[in-house]
């Protein structure tokens, strides 16, 4: 992804950046305000509620300014890798080359993996907590409709998975100015209800989150745990700085959402200390009713759907993240915008998505439900993120150790509270997260073990220095007419699959091609440009082809140039060949035994069959290479 | 599996069959007291005094044992056996036979219906260990009902215990599991004759008009309770598909001997209990037993009938799978023999996860066997009506029957299944929805297999390379002898392997010794070394070899290869090529088929058989070739 751009020259650019900052970034925190408060509400004593609104109030407040506006917005987001947010910034910023020759996965990446994974573990409750609160805002207008929310939140969220593939290039220059009107509305709810009850601005105090915590001891765990869910979105907006870089994110927050989302909490709390008799969710209940209500849940709906692409379109950068590092098997990627590099889709991980969140909307069917589940994990990542960028302000930014430690360990106060208050929600269905996030974390390690093992074993080995050059001069070679191209990763060295091919077969085709596939990082490369040709000698090419993340190699059109620069190969009678790796189990790898056979079978889907570049099949051979784990 | 067991000479062996039947053919009905008479005590029709809707229950119970199993069941379905084996399969392959019209496109409807049968049975495959397992653990709060929460923990508990020890076979418990069986079927039947005593007049449920006046309810309340009735028979169909183990007489034996009196006494007993206790809302089969010390060891009793009653609907599943592997409907998986002397026990390690995590998920997702009985039944009766159905086609087809009888004694049977089979039609929301998403799923894995494989047997294989063909390409001047030896594996001892003409196409060259290697897996459990290695000279360097293993041996290539080069074939083991071959299969052809069947059948293909033995060859001597298919 691009690094953020330099300072645009006019405001209106500058404005432009922070509207669609808030089309993408804000979704998730600026959609808490349907379900927050009805959340915290619930767990106060009936009888006290309309007095301890103020101590509810104030500790929202208090979380949203210090885990947001102080912790992520004014320390963490100021660790980029190259623009990039998120928890693999935060890897990539803190890793040190291990000395020693010492193998495997250290601790501190598993740390920060495992909050990688319960990322992806929450990717699927927030779409269809969002989506599920939007919905259930019919209610509100007419509650006949109860049966019809659940029905509803599966359509909306079916059909927002069915588009991504077609991605957003379309209709997301509406988010911005959508999520602009539903802040400004969240805004003047709020303000017209605050005058009702002008005394919640007394939240303003810590003090009086304090004290309700104090008074109700045997409550602070559940009263934590739906406050909690005011800062659910903070982990999204740092992940998503790389798509806008952090200033632009600090303004929009600063001038947009903070107000907005602040105005509504305390105009919800205005109106539960008027209505302290009124059950219904006092989001809804802010709308007068009749139409206006109604106009409010069409908007709710649509800044969830909003949220929910966010979080989608956040999910898929995670994924490319791992795998461009390396901790995930290969996965297709497409590319759905040519002028935005960051705006791709992942088939995989995207019905994986569909799946995991229809299924919860299914199973929980509301949002008080979900809510008991909905923490744990996002309040576990940010435990990890902490942990993370205290690694970095050591090794990168060399603080000293008590600044690090005082600072971090201010934000794990707080992380560490969230926490151990939302663990209780373990058995409620928290437990889901948890679940996806440890399946996730188990493929990803043994991705990474299984790669580090075959990278060490198999591709450092004996064989690795040898020249091309001198192996194809070998006189004892049998040169048979024809020829053959070969499709390698690497554009240096002795590919092993040609070694693997001479040590089998015995005899190399008198024209050979070696043939590597470079995308590059533009939409496309020119025609001209997108051949780069060297003569290895003894009928040996080395051969590079460059293709925009855009452009679909179209290889038989290659070999066509190739020809034409003069190497003797006839596109149509050539040999493609391919190679793969053929894992076999039961090797001496220092891996556990399940751990290779769920290498083996990644491995042996990872790769995606789209790779065979429009090559006729007849012309086509693969060979496998083995390997023993 | 042996097929038509030899007649055992002494009383003592044919006793030894018969018991041994019961504990493996009648697990899944003789554990349905378990819950069925609840289940229908609490679906009677509203407003039905206790004493005409318990004796029309009980009625309805009777007749359907009578008239499913006794007649339909063991008189005629059971007589359609494929040497020996039963199962929906077997009727399958007794259609086909004979019938070799392969060259149309498609799967004839009859196969569709068999599959879609098949395919039904996995479905409730995975409920049916479920369901016993919990209704045996909520005997627990028959002793104390505090335990309630401890149900589903135990049942699942106990689920993974018995899944996880799949791998070690059922060899050295298999013994004790008939005599276990036949304890449980005479408690039962003792129990049941005891609370008769209480209450003789529940013996006029044998009237079948009790049963008729409750079928004049409102449909709808008929049906709930004709979804509780059929409890009673849902294993009827595992009967039929074990039948190849003990043989059709033996099954008849234990039936009539033991299972059949066990069971009509305990609903009777429990009918007695309920017309006794009309107020009682216990579980009666529970009840039956005094309070005490005697329902704590009824509740061990159960929990050992119902583990005994999944290991074999376990068993059932893996001959299944296994069957379907055999017709070519399903991947190849990998097999373990778990038993030198049976060929039939076996464990393929992969339908066993599934079953294991779709049990377990299904007790955590249902929690009661309440709520699952209103899963349970769907998918079997279905089954049922698919079984008279294909039944209806052998007797046409393979025996030629005359129309007129095949028609009237068929029609009559799918009445009865028609009618259980509608009434648990209004399941399908209540979670019946469950085994048919597992049958639809099985249903489109074996579908695409099939249809699939046709299509690349059509494109790739059609034309065999004979023999004389291949030393002519070996001749020829436009392939290159090299030094060395390569030895391709081939699937079958005939034709010319497709990796040896893709590798001559492309590479233009061949080895100076070619062998051609199959490894043949024989019905026997061991090959004795003296007969494992056949050898012929094909000529011009080309020699064909078969390598024979018994089921319990795993083939030592290396070994086989040593013994070639001692039978006078110049190679050297240590510098030989093993070539495998392996289909890559790519979508965007022009298949008959959908596009999500190709990705489905490319995705099935890529991971056939996935801890693909590579025989002990080393590693570094191994090259696969990968010869891309396009769909």
């Amino acid at each position: 992804m691009n690094a953020p751009p330099a300072a645009p020259p006019s405001f209106r650019a500058h404005a432009a950046m922070c509207l669609g900052a808030l089309g993408v970034v804000f979704g998730d925190i600026g959609t808490s305000p349907l379900y927050t408060m009805r959340e915290c509400l619930a767990r106060l004593p009936a009888v006290e509620r309309a007095h301890e609104v103020l101590g509810v109030l104030s500790l929202m407040f208090w979380a949203l300014m210090f885990e947001v506006s102080f912790k992520y917005l004014t320390f963490v987001t100021r660790a980029d890798n190259r623009g990039e947010g998120g928890i693999f910034a935060l890897l990539a910023l803190s890793h040190r080359p291990r000395e020693g020759g010492r193998r495997g996965i250290g601790i501190a990446t598993l740390v920060a993996l495992g909050g990688a994974a319960l990322l992806f573990g929450d990717g699927v409750i927030t779409p269809a907590i969002s989506v599920l609160g939007a919905a259930e805002g019919f209610n509100a207008f007419n509650p006949g409709f109860e049966r019809w929310v659940v029905p509803i939140s599966i359509a909306i969220l079916a059909a927002l998975f069915l588009i991504q593939h077609r991605g957003t290039k379309s209709i997301g220059g509406w988010f911005g100015p959508v999520m602009l009107v539903w802040f400004a509305t969240l805004a003047g709810l709020g303000l017209w209800h605050i005058f009702e009850a002008p005394v919640v601005f007394a939240a303003l105090n810590p003090l009086r989150g304090l004290a309700l915590l104090a008074e109700y001891p045997g409550r602070a765990a559940a009263l934590l745990g739906s406050v909690v869910l005011t800062i659910t979105g903070a982990e999204a907006l740092y992940a998503d700085l790389g798509h806008f870089g952090r200033r632009y994110i600090a303004q929009a927050w600063a001038f947009v959402v903070c107000p907005g989302l602040v105005l509504s909490y305390f105009g919800q709390g205005a109106y539960a200390i008027a209505h302290p008799d009124d059950p219904t969710n006092p989001f809804f209940a802010m709308a007068p009713e009749g139409p206006m209500r109604l106009v409010l849940v069409g908007l709710s709906i649509a800044a969830a759907i909003i949220a929910s692409q966010a979080l989608i379109a956040g999910t898929f950068s995670l994924a490319r993240q791992a795998i461009q590092l390396g901790f995930f098997p290969r996965l297709k990627v497409f590319h759905t915008n040519p002028r935005q590099p960051g705006q791709i889709y992942l088939p995989l991980t995207n019905w994986s998505l569909a799946i995991g969140s229809i299924w919860i909307v299914f199973n929980f069917g509301s949002s008080t439900r979900l809510a008991a589940a909905y923490g744990v994990a996002i309040t576990c990542t940010m435990v990890v993120t902490t942990f993370a960028f205290f690694r970095v302000t050591r090794r990168r930014w060399k603080w000293p150790l008590w600044q690090s430690l005082l600072l971090c360990g201010a934000f794990s106060a707080f992380d560490l509270t969230f926490f151990t208050a939302n663990l209780h929600k373990l058995p409620d269905g928290g437990w889901l997260p948890i679940l996806i996030a440890v399946a996730v974390l188990l493929i990803m390690h043994a991705w990474k073990t299984g790669r580090d093992e075959i990278q060490e074993k198999v591709y450092r080995g004996p064989t690795a220095d040898l020249e091309l050059a001198d192996v194809v001069a070998s006189e004892q070679l049998l040169r048979v007419p024809g020829s053959a191209v070969f499709m390698v990763a690497s554009a240096n060295g002795t590919p092993l699959a040609l070694l693997h091919h001479l040590k089998a077969n015995r005899c190399l085709h008198r024209t050979v091609v070696l043939l590597t596939i470079a995308t590059e990082e533009v939409p496309s490369v020119p025609a001209a440009h997108q051949l780069h040709l060297h003569e290895v000698g003894h009928g040996v090419w080395r051969a590079i082809g460059r293709y925009g993340y855009m452009q679909s190699p179209d290889v038989a059109a290659l070999i066509e140039q190739i020809a034409a620069h003069g190497v003797p190969v006839d596109p149509r009678a050539t040999i493609y060949y391919f190679n793969r790796e053929m894992i076999i189990t039961g090797g001496a790898a220092r891996m556990w035994n399940w751990q290779k056979h769920l290498y083996a079978f990644i491995s042996r889907n990872a790769v995606p069959a789209k790779d065979y570049y429009h090559i006729a099949p007849s012309q086509i051979i693969e060979i496998g290479l083995p390997i023993q784990l | 599996m042996p097929s038509h067991q030899p007649e055992p000479a002494s009383r003592r062996a044919q006793l030894a069959l018969t018991i041994g039947a019961l504990g493996v053919v009648f697990g899944d009905i003789g554990t349905s007291p378990l819950y069925t008479m609840q289940e229908c005590r609490d679906h009677l029709p509203a407003g039905v005094e206790p004493l005409p809707g318990v004796l029309g229950a009980l009625s309805l119970m009777f007749w359907a044992l009578v008239l499913v199993v006794c007649i339909k069941y063991l008189l005629i379905i059971t007589k359609a056996d494929n040497e020996g084996e039963g199962g929906i399969f077997a009727l399958l392959a007794l259609l086909q036979t004979g019938r070799e019209s392969q060259t149309r496109r498609g799967l004839g409807l009859a196969v569709i219906m068999i599959l879609a049968g098949a395919a039904l049975l996995y479905g409730d495959g995975i409920i049916t260990p479920a369901i016993s397992v919990l209704g045996a653990a909520q005997g627990l709060t028959a002793i104390n009902p505090g335990f309630a929460t401890f149900v589903p923990w135990s049942a699942a508990a106990i689920l993974a215990l018995l899944f996880w020890f799949q791998h070690k076979g059922s060899r050295s418990i298999g013994n004790i599991f008939g005599p276990v069986m036949l304890v449980w079927f005479i408690t039962l039947a003792a129990l049941g004759v005891w609370h008769i005593m209480e209450y003789p007049g529940v013996i006029r449920a044998i009237n079948p008009a009790y049963g008729l006046a409750l079928l004049q309810h409102r449909p709808a309340e008929v049906a709930g309770l004709l979804g509780a009735v059929v409890l009673t028979i849902t294993g009827t169909e595992a009967l039929y598909a074990d039948m190849g183990h003990f043989g059709r007489k033996y099954i008849e034996l234990a039936w009539y001997g033991a299972a059949f009196p066990g069971l009509l006494l305990n609903y009777f007993g429990q009918g007695a209990f309920l017309l006794a206790h009309p107020h009682s809302a216990e579980n009666p089969f529970f009840a039956l037993a005094p309070q005490g010390w005697s329902r704590a060891l009824l509740t061990a009793l159960s929990f050992v009938a119902a583990i005994i009653a999944s290991q074999a609907l376990i068993s059932g599943a893996y001959s299944l799978t296994r069957q379907a592997i055999q017709l070519g409907y399903f991947p190849r998986l990998m097999i373990k023999y778990t038993n030198a002397e049976h060929a039939g026990q076996i464990y393929l390690p992969f339908v066993n996860t599934l079953l294991a995590l779709g049990s377990i998920f299904t007790v955590g997702f249902f929690g009661s066997t309440a709520r699952l009985a209103a899963a349970y039944g769907i998918a079997v009766t279905g089954t049922m009506v698919i079984t008279t159905l294909a039944f209806f086609l052998v007797c046409r087809r393979r025996w030629q029957a005359a129309l007129w009888p095949a028609l009237l004694g068929c029609g009559f049977f799918l009445v009865i299944d028609l009618a259980f089979f509608f009434a648990n039609s209004h399941k399908i929301a209540e979670g019946g929805w469950f085994p048919l998403a597992i049958g639809a799923a099985v249903f489109a894995v074996m579908h695409t297999w099939k249809i699939g494989r046709r299509e690349i047997y059509q494109r790739v294989y059609g034309n065999q390379v004979t023999d004389a063909e291949l030393t002519s390409i070996a001749r020829s001047k436009h392939v290159t002898r090299v030094s060395g030896s390569g030895v391709f594996m081939v699937g079958s001892p005939q034709g010319t392997p497709l990796a040896l003409l893709h590798h001559v196409k492309s590479n233009r060259s061949l080895h100076q010794t070619i062998v051609l290697l199959s490894i043949a897996t024989e019905d026997v459990p061991h090959v004795p070394f003296k007969r494992q290695l056949t050898m012929t000279e094909v000529g011009e360097g080309i020699w064909r070899a078969i390598g024979h293993y018994g089921y319990m041996q795993s083939p030592d290539v290396s070994l086989l290869i040593e013994r070639i080069r001692d039978g006078g074939v110049p190679l050297n083991p240590d510098a030989a090529t093993y070539f495998f071959n392996r289909e890559m299969v790519i979508a965007g052809g022009d298949a008959r088929m959908w596009e999500w069947q190709k990705h489905l059948y490319a995705f099935l293909s890529r991971n056939a058989r996935p801890a693909k033995d590579y025989y002990r060859i080393p590693p570094s001597q191994i090259i696969e070739l990968g010869l891309p298919i396009q769909l």
